[in-house]
């Protein structure tokens, strides 16, 4: 087993950094892939969104979540490229075909969709959204290290308690958790391997996981949290996961269906 | 990315299935383990001249799991395989080496880590147990706690103080001890499930100057590579994944409304185990030879000890008590045992707490992991 990014994987993940870091509050995340050079293929080492498998997808869903860019067009546009490519359709070669595919996506982005989304959307649909969710628990995770690391209590820095240190290595842990199963359903994904009762599993495991963090972030900064606006944003965008992912528990409902229709034989099995 | 086992470790698994199937149902552990070792498949990690095949230690773990799956004594293997062998194998003099390797990696022997005290338990710089020279050698007193298999050991890798202590760390030293000594008592200690538990006592038992591993006074930093080598997380996965199998094969046991109110935790159980799995792998795959990064090995034992717990806790009190406990099930035998063997799993091979001082004091935390 094997689960180092590849190159092109890190410098993607690199690219997008470099690119949030210089983003005004409130760019969507479809514009930071833009100024990150990554919706076109001219000129770029990189391989752009039209090139990418699901993997690159959650690993760039999860970069722009640790700042909580808004996804909704990024998601659509995913959501339509994967459209095309399951009818057969060879997209690398149709920039054009992008751009047409961004206008429609950006004109439907504020309708709802119908239904539960624990129901509703797709596993893939599912796996990207869990990656995104990670990305906003590690957003909240490495805020809430910095404020332990800086606050001090009783003449200590917070962090030196092991109550608040231990339940910060929790939540790592939980999210590396949350991480790996993105990462092993969209690699499946991508290999062909239907992700069954894995893709809703991430979603679920994922929003969970993030909400978590949110709970931890503010912790960390005590009561200096609850009117910190950057802490209450990434806090209301942890719980907004519900939402776009689904209910944890409808989440789970749908991978026991699931795992009960597949038998023995689900891709998951260890 | 990659989640399964590549060709080369998936054709050692085949191999010791085809051993061990060849050799027929009825042959006893320990023989299966020297069958092993005589086709130098015990420690494949190990050199060519020391009985191994120059592999690395994904290669190990890959047919560690596999002897986990088939029940065979697993804790018994890993700690004379890994953490007494391996630090023999980095720590230990040539002549010590060639004493042992040979025979470790050729399943010839089992030995035992004995680190902890009954009042050192998880603090093992807070042991009693002493050694004072004696001629050319030393001569150790005290007693030795919680060791598994120890009774089937004849070799033991121990910590003992040799000199009064500087500083907390200071004045330990590790000697191998052979157990078949003057003076040596192995007896057994209550343990909630399973073989009991092993208390070893040392009454004045004569070592040679060659017995210690590493500087004299100063073993104290060999101790964590010591645990390290056996704290991969792999004797927890594979409980883990036995018990999840017998849990799934209840479940579809029940009737439909309860095999449908229980699949969803089930669903849950089977993804957090093959999550653990991955990272277990992940750890013994960024190996730089027998080093392994320590925090990556924290995640790894905690993902595999918790998952397992998760499984035994779940059985336990939700799908053994709707089960009939007089239709002999072997699964739900199964289960019974995880019951009581789980809460060893953040305990032995390091705390949980020692994993996770190590996670939290990574900046940014979380960062072996992406």
């Amino acid at each position: 087993m094997n689960l180092q990014p590849t190159v092109n994987q890190r410098s993607l993940v690199a690219a997008l950094r470099r690119a949030s870091a210089t983003a005004p509050d409130g760019t969507a995340a479809w514009d930071v892939l833009n100024a990150a050079g990554l919706t076109s293929a001219a000129g770029r080492d990189v391989p752009d969104v039209l090139q990418w498998g699901l993997l690159d997808w959650c690993l760039a869903l999860e970069e722009l979540g640790t700042a909580a860019h808004d996804a909704v067009l990024a998601l659509a546009v995913h959501a339509s490229l994967d459209a095309f490519q399951a009818a057969g359709e060879r997209l690398c070669d149709a920039p054009r075909r992008l751009e047409s595919v961004v206008r429609r996506c950006r004109a439907e982005a504020g309708v709802p969709p119908a239904g539960s989304p624990a129901d509703s959307l797709t596993d893939r649909g599912l796996i990207i959204r869990a990656a995104y969710a990670i990305g906003i628990g590690r957003g909240c995770l490495e805020l809430a290290q910095a404020r332990a690391a800086d606050r001090t209590v009783s003449g200590r820095r917070l962090i030196e308690f092991q109550g608040p240190a231990h339940r910060l290595a929790n939540t790592a842990v939980l999210l590396a958790d949350a991480r790996i199963g993105v990462w092993r359903a969209a690699t499946g994904e991508d290999a062909g391997t239907a992700a069954g009762s894995g893709a809703a599993a991430c979603a679920a495991t994922s929003v969970g996981a993030a909400v978590d963090a949110a709970h931890e972030l503010v912790q960390a900064h005590g009561a200096a949290g609850t009117s910190d606006q950057r802490v209450v944003e990434l806090y209301r965008a942890a719980y907004a996961l519900a939402n776009t992912c689904g209910s944890p528990q409808l989440l789970w409902a749908r991978a026991g269906r699931q795992w009960l229709a597949a038998g023995a034989s689900s891709p998951e099995a260890c | 990315m990659r989640f399964e086992l590549d060709d080369s470790q998936t054709a050692l698994v085949a191999e010791v299935d085809r051993l061990l199937d060849e050799s027929g149902p009825d042959l006893p552990p320990l023989d299966q383990i020297a069958l092993l070792g005589e086709h130098r498949l015990l420690a494949v990690h190990y050199p060519v001249r020391y009985g191994g095949r120059d592999l690395t230690l994904a290669h190990h773990a890959a047919v560690a799991e596999r002897m986990g799956e088939r029940g065979l004594p697993d804790v018994a293997h890993l700690v004379t395989v890994q953490a007494v062998g391996c630090t023999i194998l980095c720590h230990g003099t040539e002549r010590q080496r060639a004493a042992w390797l040979l025979q470790i990696a050729g399943g010839r022997l089992l030995a035992s880590l004995l680190l902890s005290e009954k009042t050192a338990g998880s603090d093992l710089a807070g042991i009693e147990t002493n050694a004072v020279a004696d001629g050319d050698g030393w001569r150790i007193t005290g007693a030795k706690s919680w060791s598994l298999f120890a009774d089937w050991s004849t070799l033991a890798l121990c910590s003992v103080r040799t000199r009064p202590r500087e500083h907390r760390y200071d004045g330990i030293s590790l000697f191998l001890v052979d157990l078949s000594a003057t003076g040596v008592k192995v007896s057994p200690t209550f343990r909630a499930s399973g073989a009991p538990y092993c208390t070893v006592t040392f009454d004045g038992v004569l070592v040679g100057e060659d017995s210690v591993v590493g500087p004299l006074h100063r073993g104290w930093p060999i101790l964590p590579t010591a645990i390290g080598f056996e704290r991969m997380g792999f004797d927890y996965l594979t409980r883990a994944v036995r018990w999840l199998a017998a849990a799934e094969q209840e479940v579809r046991r029940l009737p439909a409304d309860l095999r449908s109110a229980f699949a969803p935790q089930v669903a849950r159980l089977r993804f957090r185990v093959a999550n653990a799995r991955a990272m277990a792998y992940h750890a013994v795959g960024t190996a730089d030879g027998l080093d392994m990064d320590e925090i990556t090995v924290a995640y790894a034992k905690l993902a595999c000890g918790t998952a397992a717990q998760a499984v035994a806790r779940w059985a336990g009190t939700e799908l053994l008590p709707v089960t009939r406990p007089d239709d002999g099930s072997p699964a739900a035998e199964v289960l019974r045992a995880a019951v009581a063997e789980a809460p060893e799993f953040t305990i032995s091979g390091g705390a949980q707490e020692l994993q996770m001082d190590l996670i939290a004091n990574e900046f940014p935390i979380g960062g072996v992991f992406r």
